[in-house]
């Protein structure tokens, strides 16, 4: 395939990747007439017969088996409306919040989430018209008591979670705290240092696109809490 | 968010906050004077940490009020762009900023920092009228700070026009005279969180405060303007240590206010 | 403003503009791309004394609902001076002549955006004029493409932006403040822009915006539009080393 940049090189909307007409356009790109190009500033991964552009930076879409973090904005008679920081507004129905029943004219609906509560959620489904259906019904789900909550670009997610978690893992061990990365990009945060912790993940953010970038973090939390501060 | 907030009201009294300052720290403070090249007849811009406030000076010529014909009139006005925060887009009537301006504005008024007879041309007939113009581009908190340093520095490193009585109008490239402060007010603002006192505070933190007292003082260390704001009171003690506080963070202001007029 | 200087010298000797340029020259341009925290997309661009930022919130919930498109988002503009922003200090807040340069700045911009991977949502871009001295909505439109790459936006290619005029019947490139006052024309002309373009020819379809006011004869106006897409394509090469700089600043380093 003619690559004609460089395997992670930063690229801009509009840049041409590949001028072959028998490669896939992947994710983050467009052909026309033959020729693949670019639709974000990103940056270009090369594969056997495609080609994509993983994104810096843009808005949460929830998609089907995210695991989010969201902030409960409305309770009505029998479900929640759940704010994922997104363009589109998750709905946790009373059925995906509880295995035990619950007589809705009885219990009231506050008792289980309130307006401002912070939960960690799933999208179950996510519809043409963009109807985003939640569950709570899975180990990973659960109401946020206390802890601070930040945002960091969704599409930096991976980075700060780390193959097979060992960024976040990370972070977790020698800050001495709890991060849960939402897929939305929401970090929920607490523990002994969280301050250090939300600027680790905030520079793992910035520097995403960077190699050595574990062992550089590694090293950076160990400066920060040398002198046992915060 | 909820959870934010209740967090920010717990570590404080720890003495902690979010970014690891301790209360009464302010963020890495930037001030750059004549920001705008032609236009403004004086400017600055003011970051403090994430926030940035724009001021330019603006001068006219208008006929004064008859009970004061010898009093020039000076206009103190702030936007909040669209731009500068989430919240500001969804648009109708900036409560806030009208808020801001005034507060800036008595900062300024109730010291007296400019002679309003200095701005008289023709006592009856004419007069400047300084526009004081802020626009709020990134609101990370204390937007009250930020615009009072930038209209000090703006109004420090300002001018006045020549009047071409000919013509009737400025000539908008002759300078006359600097504008001539009487008394340097500097601003500073005081906030309670949970019972605590904070100073600079990110926009995060404004969600969760409990009240605000707004201090200017002079090149002399006397309160010229104060001003509280939010709902909950504040005790003597509390404005006491306030005033206290402020005289020491205006202090290092007015040095940043120097270096950036030079 | 003073009263129109009557003898100006548009032209020396040389060639040179009022200001050392020659007819076909931009002015010093100065582009920045992240300039703002709050907003999901920002930029600022500097030509000459004009200066814009340009910010995006987006996509996201639009209200009210009615405004709502189902297949696609919907984009709300908005252009305003400061009142600083030129000599005689203008009212806060967008005018009339305000809206229209956002209705302009929008039909330039919206082309090059995939809408359609949004249905329902709101895209609002903001332009804050904070100096002008001449062509400031095509400035705007510049610092706006790069504001909506910076937010993640998808789109077809960088949509860049600038004027020509005529001056003592001479078409020019870029019209500063003084030049439109006095100048015969303005043509602003905003075009998508793709890293081949070189290679193939430049279909009209790329041409977003087209405008022309003034007393022009065909061969001016067609001098001014091809002076002006040259203009576009060195903005478009300094977009692009603008946000390069970007990314390759925090390379394998920290700030």
């Amino acid at each position: 395939m003619s690559r004609l940049k460089d395997e992670n090189e930063i690229v801009a909307p509009g840049d041409l990747l590949t001028d072959e007409d028998d490669v896939r356009p992947s994710s983050g790109v467009y052909a026309e007439k033959g020729k693949i190009y670019s639709k974000f500033i990103g940056t270009v991964k090369y594969g056997d017969d495609y080609v994509r552009v993983q994104p810096m930076d843009g808005r949460y879409i929830p998609s089907e088996g995210d695991v989010v973090i969201g902030e409960v904005t409305r309770v009505s008679y029998s479900r929640w409306n759940v704010d994922l920081d997104s363009p589109y507004e998750g709905t946790l129905n009373i059925s995906e919040a509880s295995d035990q029943y619950v007589d809705l004219d009885e219990d009231d609906l506050t008792d289980f989430y309130d307006v401002g509560d912070a939960v960690v959620v799933k999208v179950e489904s996510v519809s043409e018209s963009m109807d985003v259906d939640l569950t709570m019904l899975d180990d990973r789900c659960r109401k946020l008591e206390e802890g601070r909550i930040i945002n960091i670009s969704p599409h930096k997610v991976p980075r700060v979670i780390g193959r097979q978690g060992t960024m976040v893992q990370q972070i977790n061990e020698k800050t001495n705290c709890h991060v849960i990365v939402g897929q939305n990009g929401l970090v929920w945060i607490n523990g002994e240092n969280p301050s250090v912790a939300a600027e680790a993940v905030k520079k793992v953010e910035r520097e995403a696109h960077t190699d050595g970038l574990t062992d550089r973090i590694a090293e950076w939390l160990d400066e920060q809490l040398e002198g046992g501060d915060q | 968010m909820k959870i934010n907030e209740e967090d920010i009201r717990n570590k404080i009294k720890k003495g902690e906050r979010h970014d690891g300052r301790d209360p009464l720290e302010y963020r890495e403070i930037s001030i750059e004077a004549d920001y705008i090249n032609e236009t403004a007849n004086g400017s600055a811009m003011v970051e403090i940490g994430n926030t940035k406030v724009l001021v330019g000076i603006s001068i006219d010529v208008e006929s004064p009020y008859p009970d004061r014909p010898e009093s020039g009139t000076i206009v103190t006005n702030a936007e909040l762009a669209p731009m500068a925060s989430r919240e500001f887009e969804s648009g109708p009537p900036q409560e806030d900023g009208v808020e801001l301006a005034r507060v800036v504005d008595r900062g300024i008024r109730e010291a007296e920092a400019i002679d309003l007879n200095d701005l008289c041309i023709e006592a009856g007939e004419k007069v400047y009228t300084v526009f004081i113009d802020a626009h709020v581009l990134n609101d990370d908190g204390n937007l009250i700070d930020a615009t009072s340093l930038a209209a000090m520095t703006a109004l420090k490193s300002g001018y006045l026009p020549e009047y071409d009585e000919e013509t009737g109008t400025l000539d908008r490239d002759e300078k006359w005279k600097d504008i001539e402060l009487s008394t340097e007010p500097i601003t500073a603002t005081a906030r309670m969180i949970n019972g605590e006192m904070v100073f600079d505070t990110t926009h995060e933190e404004e969600d969760a405060q409990d009240a605000r007292l707004t201090v200017s003082i002079d090149e002399n260390g006397q309160v010229v303007a104060m001003q509280k704001g939010e709902e909950n009171p504040y005790s003597t003690d509390e404005i006491a240590e306030s005033m206290d506080l402020v005289k020491e963070k205006t202090q290092k202001f007015r040095n940043l206010i120097e270096e950036a007029v030079e | 403003m003073t009263s129109t200087d009557k003898e100006v010298e548009w032209f020396d000797e040389e060639g040179n503009r009022v200001d050392g340029r020659k007819a076909d020259e931009l002015r010093e341009t100065t582009m920045e791309v992240g300039v703002l925290e709050e907003a999901d997309g920002s930029a600022m661009v500097e030509i000459g004394n004009t200066r814009v930022i340009a910010s995006v919130f987006g996509p996201q919930d639009l209200h009210p609902k009615h405004l709502q498109e189902s297949d696609r988002a919907v984009i709300k503009m908005r252009y305003n001076m400061a009142p600083f922003s030129v000599d005689d200090r203008m009212s806060p807040g967008p005018n009339r002549r305000a809206k229209e340069i956002g209705l302009v700045a929008r039909r330039a911009l919206e082309p090059a955006l995939e809408l359609e991977k949004f249905p329902t949502a709101g895209i609002d871009i903001s332009m804050e004029v904070v100096e002008s001295d001449g062509g400031t909505r095509v400035t705007g439109i510049t610092a706006a493409s790069l504001a909506l790459a910076d937010a993640g936006i998808p789109m077809k290619g960088m949509v860049a932006s600038c004027a020509a005029g005529v001056v003592d019947d001479t078409p020019v490139l870029d019209v500063n403040g003084k030049e439109d006052k006095e100048g015969n024309a303005d043509i602003p002309i905003a075009t998508i822009n793709r890293s081949d373009d070189d290679t193939e020819s430049r279909e009209e379809d790329k041409v977003t915006l087209l405008q022309m006011d003034g007393d022009l004869t065909t061969d001016q106006v067609e001098d001014c539009v091809q002076l002006a897409k040259d203009g576009c394509r060195q903005l478009y090469e300094q977009q692009k080393r603008t946000i390069r700089e970007k990314y390759n600043a925090t390379d394998g380093g920290d700030q």
